[in-house]
């Protein structure tokens, strides 16, 4: 096994809604290994998009991150901490959770940068493209020259209203130095933007999506991240244009060596891009492994209902294998303890009234499935009968994709 | 209305689809939906013309009874105004769509009634479609009571029969949309659609806004109440594998126009038209060959239906594009080459940062006479992606050496001149047949 870059233990994010506790994410576990491409694949409601965020500790109220550790490898950072903050570095690893907010937040768009779905929601629509990747250059250059410490003033591209009227009353070329603007122009052209330094003077809303979305990459890299977090970095986007997206991706992580944490719900995304895949439902991984253990050994009944639903563009299933149901309630007093997919699941048994842990389903450990059949043969005998639960009442989806 | 008279229906529907089977059941000619922008009073007072945005141009497709018939398409290529636009939901710019025989834009009275009947539509978005104030019962029975149909007692039984039949169950009827899951509403929204027994129903990306597996649980409810039923759907998506598993036959857009049309075996599996093959090599496989499978992907964006491309309009990004006959060149240097026109004659090439020969000044950029060598092989590395043939490197070399005087039309001129396409000449048209396709590759 190379060397983990993040180790994230025990994770859970919790939203306090007036209608109970929401366990979005809950003991969540995962390895990042540097270099590596891992795609956590859920459906809404599974809290993959809510574990970026509380990756990148951008959880917002009623939301907050209740346990747990976040441990990034990077030499330079645990000595900059080891001093203030002993307890939280052990070794080259600092517990990100353990220090001080704004310490943590100056990693924000330096070592760690997100790309959404939404790449309007990332740009300012009164400031030229070209002036916001120049502004993510400033700040990536103001960390390196002051390093990553917990004084760092840095918090990333957010605006002030001084800085909002400049912008109305200079409408372009509001660079703040010429060299960060030259970086800004090389960066788009990096992702591919034809004519990149006419298309810097351009604002977000004279950008196609595709190319919006090229610019939102050119911005992440412009801190050059450790690791990239791309939240469904394609699902806005047109079929021919997510391939290109893609494949921009592959070979920006080719050059770079950076790790990408891809989160989505397209199986096909998951397969031409990720060395290893993690299967999210009610907030937690059931089953991880290579992207060879997750779509050709699946164990998991939910990733083989996941696998079955998807419509085959080659072949000629004549009837998709939906998943009956719903997602479940993710109400803490609703949740209870049996298996989180027994309700829906063609082999519950009586088994899975307890919940179940993590199996390791190989002896190397690297396929591991939260289910009891990694263990034990389905036994049709011991099968819980149908409609099991359905005096609990209907379920829907709680929240979108948000949560 | 009784189990047993609802299966006496579906009979007789059946009878009746099998004595029209030559005759379609919905046939579109010739049409055209276009939106105008600048359209405004003040912009008529200050002389603007007014730009057409060509949504839909010129379609001609037949639905037969009984088939599905998928439109696909990236967004803005018309499909879901086609669908709009064929139901009468908004008025044609020109064309004729005739169901059973009859023009959809002019029938009136009670025949216009009995089209808005007969033909019905699903929507994709679950969660707007439905009013929130109103029961789900009173949803469904909507379209009864403004048509009409039989007592109220009759109207409620009907309603709680579509509920069961669409995989709710009766007792649900006085429950609010907000209480039901996003594919619990899609069905909702289905059962109003069926309500008044149409025979014809346009599904507007019905399971888009659907998490995977319950998306398989409404296509194959679909697929049960079209046999049931005999119900004639057509289709529109943007997902190619849906409509591969739903549909009988595809019909492909592009910027407003069909490319290819055919059934859906021949098509996924023979593709023609060089769009829909690219489409189909775009789309991501949830298999672990993905990773290794080579694809070709398209570059560009689609341009915008306010300026179509001439000819055909899949030109400026076709991997395929026809170079003239006397020119022998490899298909990626020709179509490098007409990227590189396409960039000329749009003027989109920032001369002063591509090339340090080139200095802005108030006329322009202007180039050194002793380094225009210099300038045209800096704007050739930025812009051409492949290694020129010699006899090409000279024209080229020309055509840019104009553009040291800001010469634009000078540089096109020569460029068009050499590397003019039949693909830009003229529009191929779609041709006869049953699986025709609108490329001059296939149309000799
Ligand atoms: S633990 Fe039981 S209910 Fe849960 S997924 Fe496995 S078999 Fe199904
Ligand atoms: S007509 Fe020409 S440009 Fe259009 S698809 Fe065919 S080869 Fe390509």
């Amino acid at each position: 096994m190379s060397e983990t870059i993040l180790e994230i233990d025990d994770l859970s994010t919790q939203f306090f809604t007036s209608e109970g506790k929401v366990n979005a994410v809950h003991g969540f576990d995962l390895e990042l290994e540097r270099g590596e491409v891992f795609g956590i694949v859920g459906e809404s409601g599974s809290g993959k998009s809510v574990t970026a965020l509380s990756l990148m500790d951008l959880v917002e109220s009623p939301g907050r991150i209740t346990s747990g550790s976040v441990g990034y490898r990077n030499p330079s950072f645990a000595e900059n901490m080891r001093t203030s903050y002993p307890d939280a570095v052990d070794g080259d690893l600092v517990d990100l959770r353990a220090i001080p907010e704004d310490a943590r937040r100056s990693l924000r768009g330096t070592a760690f940068s997100m790309i959404f779905q939404d790449p309007e929601s990332s740009f300012n629509p009164s400031l030229t493209v070209g002036e916001q990747i120049a502004e993510a250059v400033e700040v990536q250059q103001r960390a390196t020259a002051m390093p990553r410490s917990g004084r760092a003033k840095t918090r990333g591209p957010e605006y002030s209203l001084g800085s909002y009227l400049m912008s109305m009353a200079l409408p372009s070329k509001r660079y703040v130095t010429e060299s960060s603007r030259a970086r800004a122009i090389e960066l788009l052209e990096t992702v591919g933007i034809p004519d990149p330094a006419q298309r810097a003077d351009e604002y977000p809303h004279e950008y196609s999506g595709g190319m919006l979305q090229r610019a939102m990459i050119a911005q992440a890299l412009a801190s050059e991240p450790d690791v990239l977090i791309a939240d469904e970095p394609t699902t806005a986007l047109d079929v021919t244009i997510q391939a290109q997206i893609l494949d921009l991706l592959n070979e920006l992580q080719a050059e770079t060596g950076m790790t990408i944490l891809l989160i989505t719900h397209n199986l096909g995304v998951v397969a031409r891009m990720c060395d290893r895949v993690g299967v999210m439902y009610a907030g937690e991984i059931v089953e991880r492994g290579t992207l060879e253990d997750v779509f050709d050994d699946t164990v998991h009944p939910y990733t083989k209902g996941l696998l079955g639903s998807v419509p085959d563009l080659e072949g000629t299933a004549d009837r998709l294998q939906a998943i009956s149901g719903n997602v479940p309630s993710l109400l803490d007093h609703e949740m209870g303890d049996r298996c989180y997919f027994a309700d829906r699941c063609p082999k519950a048994m009586d088994t899975c009234l307890e919940k179940p842990r993590s199996f390791d389903v190989d002896a190397d450990g690297r396929h591991s499935v939260t289910c009891y059949l990694a263990e034990e043969n389905y036994d049709p005998d011991r099968a819980l009968e149908e409609g099991r639960f359905a005096s609990e009442g209907a379920v829907s989806d709680v929240g979108g994709d948000s949560q | 209305m009784s189990s047993d008279q609802m299966s006496e229906e579906t009979a007789e529907q059946r009878t009746r689809t099998d004595q029209t089977a030559e005759q379609p059941l919905v046939r579109v000619e010739g049409l055209r939906k276009y939106f105008y922008e600048k359209d405004s009073l003040l912009d008529r007072l200050l002389g603007n013309e007014p730009v057409a945005v060509r949504a839909v141009d010129g379609l001609r497709f037949d639905v037969h009874p009984g088939e599905t018939l998928g439109l696909v398409g990236e967004s803005g290529c018309g499909k879901s105004t086609t669908g709009e636009t064929l139901l009468h939901l908004q008025e044609p710019t020109e064309g004729v769509v005739e169901f059973q025989g009859e023009n959809v834009y002019e029938l009136e009275g009670a025949d216009k009634n009995a089209f808005r009947r007969n033909a019905q539509v699903v929507f994709q978005d679950p969660f707007s479609s439905l009013d929130p104030r109103m029961t789900i019962g009173k949803t469904i029975q909507q379209p009864l009571d403004v048509h009409d149909v039989g007592t109220a007692e009759e109207r409620r039984e009907k309603v709680q029969e579509l509920l069961e039949r669409v995989g709710l169950s009766a007792d649900q009827i006085d429950r609010y949309p907000h209480e039901f899951s996003g594919g619990q509403r899609q069905r909702i929204g289905i059962a109003r659609a069926l309500a008044l027994e149409p025979e014809f129903v346009v599904l507007d990306e019905p399971t888009s806004a659907l998490d995977v597996s319950v998306q398989a649980q409404v296509l194959n409810l679909l697929e049960d109440l079209q046999d049931d039923f005999g119900l004639t759907y057509l289709l529109i998506s943007h997902d190619l594998s849906v409509i591969r598993h739903i549909c009988d036959r595809v019909a492909v857009m592009y910027l407003g126009e069909i490319v290819e049309i055919g059934l859906v075996e021949e098509i996924f599996q023979n593709p023609t038209h060089p769009y829909t093959e690219a489409l189909l090599a775009s789309v991501p496989r949830a298999s672990t060959d993905e990773r290794d499978r080579e694809r070709q992907t398209l570059s560009g964006d689609v341009p915008s239906p306010r300026d179509p491309p001439s000819g055909c309009r899949f030109r400026t990004r076709c991997p395929q594009v026809i170079p003239p006959d006397e020119l022998d060149l490899d298909q990626p240097v020709y179509r490098d080459i007409m990227n590189l026109r396409e960039l000329v004659e749009r003027e989109n090439i920032s001369l002063e940062l591509v090339s340090s020969h080139a200095e802005a000044t108030d006329e322009g950029p202007l180039v050194d006479e002793a380094h225009i060598d210099e300038f045209v092989e800096d704007i050739k590395a930025a812009v051409l992606e492949t290694a020129l043939p010699p006899r090409e490197e000279a024209v080229i070399d020309e055509a840019l050496a104009h553009l040291a005087t800001e010469d634009w039309d000078g540089a096109a001129e020569i460029l068009k001149d050499r590397y003019e396409s039949l693909c830009e000449r003229e529009s191929p048209s779609l041709g006869e047949g049953p699986h025709p396709a609108a490329c001059h590759l296939y149309n000799e």
